[in-house]
């Protein structure tokens, strides 16, 4: 009976495809999983929840933006290579080609125990199941005078791509010859461990060209560079020399947007005449709000044979809002590795079918070096059931040798071929 | 006639087995083989097919001796492998036999 209701009111609404509705008078019900988050993890399981259960469960994906904007490559738009539009794909072929519903709104709270989902307009959508892929959050509060310098645009973030990548390329094309570039690196854990270094590869490949008199100096909270240390310590000093600097230890606790000044717990200010802050991250706020970041409040725990919530049943979370294992990077591949298990895991509950107890997940990083140039770390994952978590296969993990054009070529194929992967 | 009857039962009775059989294995939507294959398509595109004009070539609809001929280059270090050589470790000989007759049954777009 609730259910008809609420999906009464939401039809009425207008706001949900006639597909979804027609589901409504007469006829089995199908099981309903709303996934949270057209990213990398949450469209590539609305596309495998369907395509798992020959469309025998009605997938609903609630996701503000109008397109898909990958934050993978979106580097190169900062160093002016690409630009947004070739990082953007329609979401189309998930309702056209497999029958996911699409919801643009955002998500205002969860009820775990109610089984529903409120969306900002006011709609409760109930589920059978719930994925979310929500990605994360910046925190902002701990470094003094960051909230107020973000807010007036003067230090911008670029975490994820989008109006934010484009205005850190515009304060980049405006900095003078002989300015200085900082990039400042959270501590591990973050979001793609490679892309700070990536990030200042490709700024210092642009400066070399444009602006050869510029610096980029890489302020790193980690005691190393936290992913393919030898292989970006070598390009940078190949390929770029004196240009850019690394220094570790360095963990921001306050800046002034109005001189660009960074201030550290224990060295000395510096000040820049471009300053990228990365700031630590979390799990997103929707998770947070939710109470399913039980881990010091910043990480979501699931078990990895399904990507269930330790806190919440029927409630499956992906992505870099989880407490990953200690081998698994936060990464828009891993997202999508992810959504596969989860998927098939939740069909398989769903539609009484044993559970995949030795499910895999690929991992392949790609990072630029330069504008031609990149290289990648890749490994294989297997669930060791007495651990419950996955490790990366003997022999499968590992970095390339060096940095090549080809590996590049490779980088771009694999953003397409991902992209088909999730949204085609 | 009464013959008849018992065979046409069996013929019956063995067909709803093989259809239990099929709805349980391969040809499920959500078959072992499925989840094993989309290990693959985060690099290879959509079921293998990938986008037009990748140098990540295409898995989809080779034969099955060029997939397996192919993996075990990988494993061995032929060529000038990069990332396939580290990926190609990473999969058994049955699960190499699996993917090469899935991916074979795959038509391109």
């Amino acid at each position: 009976m609730q259910r008809r209701e609420l999906l009464t009111h939401f039809c009425a609404g207008g706001a949900l495809s006639l597909a979804a509705c027609a589901h409504m008078p007469g006829g089995p019900a199908k099981p309903r999983v709303v996934v949270v988050g057209g990213g990398y993890g949450g469209a590539t399981a609305a596309k495998f929840l369907r395509s798992f259960s020959g469309g025998g469960v009605d997938v609903m994906l609630v996701e503000p933006n109008a397109r898909f904007v990958s934050s993978p490559l979106s580097n190169r738009v900062i160093a002016g290579e690409m630009s947004l539009a070739e990082l953007t794909v329609d979401y189309d072929l998930l309702r056209a080609r497999h029958g996911v519903s699409l919801v643009h709104d955002r998500v205002a709270s969860i009820d775990p125990h109610g089984k529903y989902v409120v969306l900002a307009g006011g709609v409760r959508l109930r589920y059978d199941k719930l994925v979310l892929s929500p990605g994360i959050e910046p925190m902002i509060a701990p470094i003094e005078g960051l909230a107020e310098a973000h807010e007036t645009g003067r230090i911008v973030f670029a975490w994820s791509a989008g109006a934010e990548t484009v205005a850190l390329q515009r304060q980049l094309a405006g900095m003078r010859d002989g300015g200085v570039f900082v990039i400042t690196v959270p501590e591990s854990p973050y979001r793609c461990p490679p892309a700070p270094y990536e990030r200042a590869s490709l700024v210092a490949a642009y400066l070399q060209t444009h602006k050869p008199r510029s610096k980029v100096l890489i302020l790193d909270a980690n005691p190393d560079v936290t992913a393919m240390a030898p292989l970006f310590k070598r390009a940078w000093q190949e390929l770029y020399g004196d240009l850019i600097e690394y220094r570790n230890h360095y963990t921001v606790v306050g800046v002034d947007g109005a001189t660009l000044t960074l201030r550290f717990d224990v060295q000395e200010d510096v000040r820049a005449d471009v300053i990228n802050v990365l700031p630590p991250v979390r799990a997103a706020k929707l998770a947070v709000d939710a109470g399913l970041a039980n881990v010091n409040e910043r990480w979501c725990e699931v078990d990895f044979l399904n990507f269930e919530s330790r806190v919440a049943a029927d409630l499956h979370v992906l992505g870099d809002s989880i407490q990953a294992g200690p081998k698994m990077p936060k990464s828009g591949f891993m997202a999508n590795a992810h959504a596969k298990v989860a998927a098939a895991a939740i069909v398989a509950e769903l539609q009484g079918q044993a559970t995949n107890l030795e499910p895999m997940l690929t991992n392949a990083c790609y990072a630029f070096v330069s504008a031609s140039q990149a290289m990648h770390a890749a490994s294989v994952y297997r669930f060791v059931a007495e651990q419950r978590r996955f490790e990366p296969i003997e022999g499968s993990g590992a970095a390339s040798a060096t940095w090549s054009e080809r590996e590049a070529g490779y980088a771009l194929s694999w953003a397409r071929n991902i992209w088909s992967d999730m949204l085609g | 006639m009464f013959a008849l009857g018992i065979a046409g039962m069996l013929v019956a009775a063995a067909s709803v087995r093989a259809d239990d059989a099929s709805a349980r294995n391969e040809d499920r939507a959500n078959s072992p083989i499925k989840s094993l294959a989309a290990t693959c398509s985060g690099c290879h595109g959509g079921n293998g097919v990938g986008a037009p004009d990748t140098s990540i070539p295409p898995i989809a609809g080779l034969s099955p001796q060029l997939f397996l001929e192919r993996m075990r280059a990988f494993r061995d270090g032929e060529g000038s492998p990069t990332v396939m050589q580290q990926i190609a470790a990473a999969y058994d000989a049955e699960q190499t036999r699996a993917l090469a007759t899935y991916f074979a049954t795959i038509t391109k777009r």
